[in-house]
């Protein structure tokens, strides 16, 4: 599904990602964590086509810079930090679906499950709280049934109830969407991970089977 | 190509959420609903009256503030997206990064003439009402003047834009070509000249190589050619070239500029990271 080869990103003080190697098969669940600097972030944006880099990523055999947004149809991502857009609920989901070709149905169901309130739907999608934010970026990435999802600290400000109803959403996603999520430590009970990698200092210190459900 | 429409959509509805549209849409709006209302159609200055008087007086006003409206909200346009991540957001799904900026510049494109359109067309209803002669020529010309000086300028704000980090170099730097451009004014021009001993045809083409001064010349000789407010050196290019080819440069020029401009701001903006 995603293979990356010596990957490497620079922001002109050294390097934040050196030489990073990964490959990740189709359905695999991949927790990445790591404190804060540690490059998890970085790496993400650079699968997501946000930063230029040296090296290779390829996403279902695809040069992911070359196809950008050929490849953005088949991938859900939700950034750490909700983007303050101005528009209400309604006007993004429905930018969404214009963009993606899609269907606003399944992402208002993925928001119903999310327990998003109904009230919500028309109110400006910067004057939320960021939990109430989260929950409608996961329902437009969730609700998009994409092939590949990534998710920047999903569960990252978000109270206990909130946190364990994403993470079941995310849990009943088909079993062959492949999950990349990243978090500051190893989450037990929540969004389940078949796979661990641990960064530090923009380099993979720890790859290793995981089981956390 | 729908996912361009799609981005001119977004950037239409974006702006009309925004303080700024409102700001902009009652000062250009205002500005010839003032005029109508305070009757200066009645009054006569040089030889004008009725809805001529009134465009004057709007044209005089527009040179000056439509560019720096364009440059300092459409030079935040890009930068802000890209500083707040709205900008990864988007290109997350399958939205181009072309048809994401070009979209944009669309998009924006309408909505600052809007309200100028709306203005010119609320004065001919005011002058069809009044019964006064409506110089449709002018009003034809003028408008299609607007949209390429606004063309230009938004160009160069998508330029600042692209190349800027931060929202405030960006506005810095807008505020900047803005001065530049008006200091170089006719008047400006004019005491370069003196001040410098600076030969005819490189005032001349310091003249022609300014948008705004383009747009100047070529608005107010729509009126008279012989206008004593022209100024020296508009005066002596209209001398030179003609009000045919004056009117012909200036559609072209301040276009293709803006077009080029934006262009290369397109291509750095593409070329390096999203946020």
């Amino acid at each position: 599904m995603i293979e990356i080869e010596n990957l490497v990103k620079n922001f002109g003080k050294g390097d934040v990602l050196k030489e990073v190697n990964l490959h990740i098969s189709k359905g695999e669940r991949v927790m990445i964590v790591g404190g804060n600097g540690s490059g998890k972030t970085t790496m993400l944006r650079c699968i997501v086509g946000s930063y230029r880099y040296d090296g290779d990523i390829v996403i279902m055999n695809k040069d992911a810079r070359r196809n950008k947004s050929e490849l953005a149809k088949y991938i859900g991502y939700v950034p750490q930090l909700p983007p303050p857009m101005s528009m209400t609920v309604k006007q993004l989901i429905e930018f969404v679906c214009d963009v993606t070709k899609g269907d606003d149905e399944p992402i208002y169901e993925v928001l119903k499950q999310l327990k998003f309130e109904d009230a919500g739907i028309d109110r400006s999608f910067k004057r939320l709280s960021g939990g109430m934010q989260k929950k409608v970026l996961m329902a437009i990435a969730l609700g998009r049934i994409p092939d590949l999802l990534i998710l920047d600290e999903p569960l990252a400000h978000i109270d206990p109830q909130s946190r364990e109803i994403i993470s079941k959403a995310v849990n009943a996603m088909p079993e062959d969407t492949t999950v990349l999520y990243t978090s500051h430590r190893e989450e037990k009970g929540s969004i389940r991970a078949s796979r661990l990698i641990e960064m530090d200092n923009g380099e993979i210190i720890i790859d290793k089977e995981y089981y956390n459900a | 190509m729908k996912n361009l429409l799609v981005m001119v959509l977004f950037e239409i509805k974006d702006s009309f959420r925004a303080k700024w549209f409102y700001l902009y849409f009652i000062i250009f709006f205002g500005m010839m609903a003032g005029f109508l209302w305070s009757g200066i159609t009645e009054s006569q200055v040089l030889g004008f009256t009725g809805l001529s008087r009134v465009l004057i007086g709007y044209i005089e006003i527009t040179i000056v503030i439509l560019p720096l409206f364009i440059l300092i909200s459409a030079s935040r346009s890009v930068v802000m997206e890209r500083e707040l991540a709205i900008l990864e957001y988007i290109l997350s799904f399958p939205m181009s990064v072309s048809q994401y900026f070009w979209g944009k510049f669309i998009g924006r494109f309408i909505v600052i003439v809007i309200p100028i359109y709306t203005a010119f067309a609320t004065s001919i209803a005011w002058g069809l009402i009044k019964h006064f002669s409506i110089p449709w020529n002018i009003y034809l010309t003028y408008t299609t003047l607007v949209a390429v000086l606004s063309f230009c300028f938004l160009g160069l704000s998508y330029f600042v834009s692209s190349l800027s980090q931060k929202q405030d170099t960006a506005i810095f730097t807008a505020f900047f070509i803005w001065f530049f451009f008006v200091i170089l004014l006719d008047v400006g021009v004019l005491g370069l000249f003196l001040q410098f001993g600076i030969g005819v045809n490189l005032v001349l083409a310091f003249a022609l190589a300014n948008p705004l001064e383009l747009f100047r010349i070529a608005a107010f000789s729509l009126f008279d050619p012989k206008l004593a407010v022209i100024g020296p050196v508009a005066w002596t290019l209209l001398g030179k070239i003609g009000s045919s080819g004056l009117l012909i440069f200036s559609y072209l020029y301040p276009t293709l500029l803006g077009l080029f401009i934006c262009f290369i701001g397109f291509i750095y903006f593409k070329n390096n990271d999203y946020l």
